[in-house]
């Protein structure tokens, strides 16, 4: 089918998520959307898929106005869309999931015995290997990603829509895929692949249009395209603000980390074998797409999960087995990526979430009694001195705006004086001068001569940020560069998964 | 798991204190419909009700007494909700509770009045905390679903004290299935000769003035708000919240135990009977609902639904209406209060930016993802 | 083989049919992902409404009939505020409990109380042809009131239903990943509503059982927890029709064998045979996998079973009273549950609202 999406938008409350933006697509085709994080690409696509509706824009499928108010309406129309986390039933089969929701010719005996030989057929003519009776939860997950296609072609989908497939999914499954993707377009199915890993696009789209802080920037020939050129167009941005990173002292180390190694039960390696260091007074930033490691490297610096091996000094302390307390006595202070499942408690107050931390210390509980009177004081110096906007210490956190829950956050850290910050997307969901907020607490803390991990997924603000920068990949640090000595096109490429290579713009 | 606990006690106050007498007075208009549908005198009914709980110094006294054991059991409700959990085992840890304090108070002869009474209170906490630790540790440990264990508890002591009562604890004559009466010396006095009102009052007013102090002001306190308020978070600021959640719940059956220690104790017959609960373990239930989980309600909820448990008997006798509609009185107003949360709750959706897509606490929304 | 005969059987069976009714209607509501805490109260009030059209009809049938919709009826209060209110589905469940038990005795009272005691006819016993002429146990177990067999034919329904038609999809997606049903074009609170209704149909039906099925009379409180039981029954079960089927007739057959052993002056050897055999398949089951093999297992189920060999060879003269052998069934309820930790899996939504993404909700969808 032929697609067209012209002058597109949404909004959020005051948030412009997608501005006059276009795609076109053409039968047989397949294309690339590309961009960075928050760039708008899965916006776009649930909008084509029903899962919004467009403030201003129109589609056109085959030349034809149409309107997509529900994914049954998406349906119907031939587009079909895998989602980054699958809408699978774990404990059901294949076969059953590919059904779910189809309707019966003889009600209401389920259509499954009768799918099945449509779905071998399905199977083996893209080469998907999937069996019809196997349970989902037994099946590894490049395999599902297959079950989620074959619901689509099952229902005649002749626009495939891929969200981020290749998160999930080990080179040589994607290479497996490609293919796939390959002989569905020969039929003349178009492909929408929704991705920010250039290498990976480059080798089977035919075309790539890229999308920039809500903006379509420009569509492109793969053929003619190359990786550098694709790069820039994804993160140059306008600089909004210069940050300037304060020139600090950098002094002994405060953070040795070696060999640091998390294992799961079933044997898949979270973190492989990480080493680094950091000097009092130094920021180091860890680049990275999210699902790198990231997540579970926070959680076994913070005390919140135990390595399989490795060693983690914190200050010359021992704290590779420990819990957040001894984190928080060792020194430590920590800002979660996700506020509301870890670092808030949305029902409290702002105090009880300022004091939380550090609620067992000695001016703070005796005896088993919470000496209020100095939580009080403490929360209201904090308040102020961290331009924290509430009605009063005692007012519920969750009526504060997400930038001031955040500062709320840094407070409760920061105003410890810890010797080492680790901060994980600490800019995520803020406004403008919320960041730059943020942004001086960070400095604040480095010119105090602490150190920071800092853990984000803005390439720019990683390298402003960061005195220097490592890029994770896999579980494990690639590369750790000097902030100065990199630009984010090179980052990006790093990031991207395109392995060891010098800084060549 | 239980999201709408939580909302039932951050909902604005006077809004909720609407929300709840709407509830009584939608209930009680129901059951007048009944009442008719009967063939009874809807309005001579409630006025008998009234008549029955406030009519005179003893019917008053006697709707007094009913406040210490539901008080009782409404703090011991509250504890559990405010660490994000429930427990409907109270009936069991009334019963294990009283039937420790009648041991305790039919046997041990000549000790003064206080120690005596004292030792029979405390000892009667202690068995209504270790019947409740029974469920805790079947939640910590064997991961049992604390409801139906504590559910199943409830019939198994039940069942116990049938037992003492026809066996162990039985009346000489064997006649009976109740125990020895109670010695003098164990016996709450009472504070208006010959009513059923007692000094236990003082101590559900006690704890129900600590009972604000506790949460808000020691260590103990705060951690259970923290696990309540936010599981990981709480893990996250080094809380324990396995141990936090069972200790809520031990403490909660302590208090079932005090709540039978009021029947027994400060109870007219001066005997234990065979169920002598009379579902008091729901009923206080109920008055930490209708107080929509605040310490601050719980007094006039348990005077309300004393009230209604009181006047019933006299009730029935004045007008023919039978005081089990008093239950059914009661199960309207749980679910009314129930049904009042949603209401609330579309009121501040609508008033700010707290819709469902919004992800709240941030100043971009999150982009719609389906999963 | 006393006491375990034909006369034990035949007060399994029936003793099983309400919970088996209960049951089996919880499951259906469980596997959508809704809790029905109130299920007691259904039970309570299927079983005093069927007696009272009964009573007040003459017609067995009607009776079952008002069973069923008393049941319905409160399903319906759970689910507008369980679906539509949102409301805590425990709260509420409890709530209707007291509802129930209150509305029961009240009515009971007022109509009942000042009537001699009204004693309906038991319905009569439908011989399967065939089976019920096997010596010793067929009188027992083959001849059943109709209702019986319409119990066990309810599993075998719910298990057509769940595993072979786009129904059993649907409900099954709507509990598990209701997220996954939504995008399928499911509509997940339309299936809970039927999910719920199907509990409050069946917990009826159980109650009518109770009392019009088997012994012709209603006495408050007449349920006595079979509601509870009968959640512990599908958590036991492990939320499978068969599984289910299986922990309703060991809760039966345990009760079943208290009512025996209440009468009797000691607990026969046969008994403590019954116990040790229990606690070895209970070893065998668990320490046969490597992740659930624990020296805990291994210990407190040797002592079992050594105390059960040695109880049925020493044959000693030891009874309980009457009173405690009552309490018998819910203990081993829950010993039953301690000893599953975390074998069986739980619909991963049980419990949970599903709320749908915000844009579509505005555009009523």
């Amino acid at each position: 089918m032929r697609l067209r999406m012209s002058g597109i938008t949404k909004r959020f409350g005051s948030l412009t998520a997608l501005s006059d933006a276009s795609l076109e697509i053409r039968r047989g085709e397949i294309h690339g959307l590309i961009g960075e994080n928050g760039a708008g690409k899965t916006t776009l696509m649930n909008i084509l898929y029903g899962l919004l509706q467009p403030d201003e824009g129109t589609i056109e499928i085959d030349g034809r106005p149409t309107v997509v108010p529900t994914p049954r309406d998406a349906i119907q129309h031939g587009i079909g869309m895998v989602h980054q986390h699958f809408m699978l039933v774990p404990d059901m089969t294949v076969a059953e999931n590919v059904c779910l929701g189809l309707p019966s010719p003889r009600p209401p005996l389920s259509v499954v015995p009768d799918a099945r030989g449509r779905i071998g057929e399905l199977s083996g003519r893209y080469g998907l290997r999937v069996d019809a009776d196997d349970l989902i939860e037994t099946m590894p997950v490049g395999l599902q990603q297959r079950v989620e296609l074959l619901k689509l072609l099952y229902r005649g989908a002749e626009l495939l829509i891929l969200d981020e497939p290749t998160a999930v999914l080990s080179p040589l499954e994607w290479q497996e895929l490609a293919g796939i993707l390959r002989s569905l377009a020969g039929e003349g199915k178009a492909v929408i692949l929704i991705t920010h890993k250039l290498d990976e696009v480059l080798g089977v789209a035919d075309r790539c249009t890229v999308l920039r802080d809500g903006r379509c920037i420009g569509t492109v020939d793969a053929k003619q395209a190359t990786k550098a050129g694709l790069a820039r167009m994804m993160v140059g941005r306008d600089v909004v603000f210069r940050i300037e990173r304060p020139e600090t002292q950098l002094g002994d180390p405060v953070v040795e980390v070696g060999g640091l190694e998390l294992t799961e039960p079933g044997g898949r390696r979270l973190l492989d074998g990480i080493s680094f260091q950091i000097r009092a007074g130094e920021i180091l930033g860890v680049a990275g797409v999210e699902g790198n490691g990231q997540d579970e490297l926070f959680d076994v610096l913070t005390g919140m999960r135990r390595p399989t091996a490795g060693r983690v000094l914190i200050g010359g302390r021992d704290a590779a087995r420990s819990s957040p307390t001894e984190f928080v006595a060792a020194g430590g202070a920590a800002v979660p990526a996700d506020r509301h499942r870890t670092a808030v408690a949305l029902g409290l107050s702002l105090m009880d979430n300022l004091m939380m931390r550090q609620f067992r210390d000695r001016r703070y509980l005796r005896r088993g009694v919470l000496r209020r009177r100095a939580m009080a004081e403490d929360s209201q110096a904090m308040l102020a001195e961290y331009d924290i906007r509430a009605t009063g210490i005692d007012a519920p956190i969750a009526q504060l705006s997400g930038g001031n829950q955040q500062k709320a956050v840094l407070a409760r850290e920061l105003s410890r004086s810890p010797r080492l910050l680790v901060a994980a997307q600490p800019t995520r969901g803020l406004d403008v001068g919320a960041i730059e907020q943020v942004y001086a607490r960070l400095f604040d803390h480095k010119r105090a001569g602490g150190a920071t991990l800092l853990i984000s997924s803005e390439l720019d603000e990683v390298l402003s940020l960061s005195d220097r920068v490592a890029v994770m990949v896999g579980g494990r640090f690639l590369r750790i560069l000097d902030a100065d000595a990199t630009d984010p096109e090179s980052l990006g490429l790093l990031m991207g998964g395109e392995g060891d290579r010098t800084d060549a713009a | 798991m239980r999201p709408d606990l939580r909302r039932l006690a951050t909902v604005d106050a006077w809004a909720g204190l609407a929300a709840s007498l709407a509830a009584v007075a939608l209930a009680l208009l129901v059951s007048m419909a009944v009442i008719a549908a009967f063939g009874g005198p809807p309005l001579g009914a409630i006025q008998s009700l009234w008549t029955g709980a406030f009519g005179s110094t003893r019917q008053v006294a006697g709707t007094l007494s009913y406040v210490a054991p539901l008080a009782f059991v409404a703090i011991g409700w509250i504890l559990v909700a405010a660490v994000g959990r429930i427990s409907v085992g109270f009936d069991g840890q009334i019963l294990i509770g009283g039937a420790f304090a009648t041991w305790a108070g039919v046997s041990l002869d000549g000790l003064p009045g206080v120690v005596h009474l004292t030792l029979a209170i405390v000892l009667a906490a202690l068995a209504g905390a270790a019947w409740a630790g029974i469920a805790a540790w079947l939640w910590a440990v064997r991961r049992v679903n604390e409801i139906i264990a504590t559910l199943l508890l409830n019939f198994i002591a039940f069942r116990i004290v049938g037992w003492l009562v026809r066996g162990p604890l039985q009346e000489p004559t064997g006649g009976f299935p109740q125990s020895d009466p109670l010695l003098d010396s164990a016996r709450w006095p009472a504070l208006i000769p010959s009513t059923p009102l007692a000094g236990d009052i003082f101590l559900a007013v006690a704890l129900v003035a600590l009972l604000p102090l506790v949460l808000r002001g020691t260590g103990f306190g705060y951690r259970l708000r923290l696990t309540g308020a936010n599981d990981e978070a709480a893990r996250h600021a080094g809380v324990d919240t396995r141990r936090v959640t069972a200790l809520a719940l031990v403490l909660s059956g302590a208090l079932g135990g005090l709540a039978g220690s009021s029947l027994i104790l400060a109870g007219q017959t001066g005997v234990m009977t065979d169920g002598f609960n009379q579902n008091l373990g729901f009923y206080g239930i109920v008055v930490a609902l209708l107080a929509r989980n605040s310490p601050l309600g719980v007094l006039p909820a348990a005077l309300l639904i004393g009230a209604l448990l009181q006047g019933g008997p006299y009730m029935q006798a004045a007008v023919g209406i039978s005081s089990a509609l008093m239950s059914f009185t009661q199960g309207l107003v749980v679910v009314f209060v129930a049904g009042s949360v949603f209401l609330l709750r579309r009121r501040r959706a609508t008033g700010g930016h707290t819709g469902v897509g919004l992800a709240a606490g941030t100043d971009r929304p999150s982009p719609v993802e389906v999963s | 083989m006393d006491p375990f005969g034909a006369a034990w059987l035949a007060t399994t069976l029936t003793l099983a049919t309400p919970l088996i009714f209960a049951a089996v209607g919880e499951l259906i509501s469980e596997r959508a992902g809704v809790i029905n805490i109130g299920l007691e109260g259904m039970m309570l009030t299927g079983a005093f409404f069927s007696f009272l059209v009964a009573w007040a009809t003459g017609s067995f049938w009607l009776g079952v009939g008002a069973g069923i919709a008393a049941g319905m009826l409160l399903a319906a209060i759970m689910a507008v505020l369980s679906l539509k209110a949102r409301a805590d589905q425990i709260v509420v469940g409890v709530g209707l409990n007291i509802l129930a038990l209150g509305l029961t005795s009240f009515v009971f009272e007022q109509i009942f109380l000042s009537r001699p005691q009204a004693v309906l006819p038991v319905p009569e016993r439908v011989a399967v042809p065939g089976l019920s002429a096997i010596p010793g146990i067929g009188q027992a177990v083959f001849r059943q009131p109709v209702l019986v067999y319409v119990a066990w034919f309810t599993v075998l329904a719910a298990w057509w239903v769940l595993h072979r038609t786009t129904w059993g999809l649907a409900i099954r997606s709507a509990g598990e990943t209701p997220s996954a049903a939504d995008t399928a074009g499911i509509r997940v609170d339309r299936v809970r509503w039927i999910g719920i209704l199907v509990a409050g149909c069946l917990g009826g039906l159980g109650g009518a059982v109770l009392s019009i099925g088997q012994v012709g009379l209603f006495v408050q409180q007449i349920s006595a927890g079979q509601g509870y039981i009968a959640l512990a029954a599908v958590i036991f079960g492990g939320w499978r029709p068969l599984g289910v089927l299986g922990a309703c007739l060991f809760f039966a057959g345990t009760n079943a064998l208290q009512l025996q052993l209440q009468a009797r002056n000691s607990v026969p050897a046969a008994v403590w045979a019954a116990v040790a055999l229990v606690a070895v398949v209970y070893a065998v089951w668990r320490l046969r996998r490597p992740e659930t093999r624990s020296w805990g297992t291994a210990a407190s189920a040797g002592l079992v079973i050594a105390l059960g060999a040695g109880l049925t060879l020493a044959r000693p003269s030891v009874s309980l009273p009457s009173e405690l052998w009552l309490a018998l069934p819910y203990v081993i309820t829950l010993l039953a549950l301690a000893g599953l930790v975390g074998r069986v899996r739980m619909p991963r939504d049980l419990g949970i609202p599903y709320d749908i993404p915000y844009d579509r909700e505005a555009h009523k969808v």
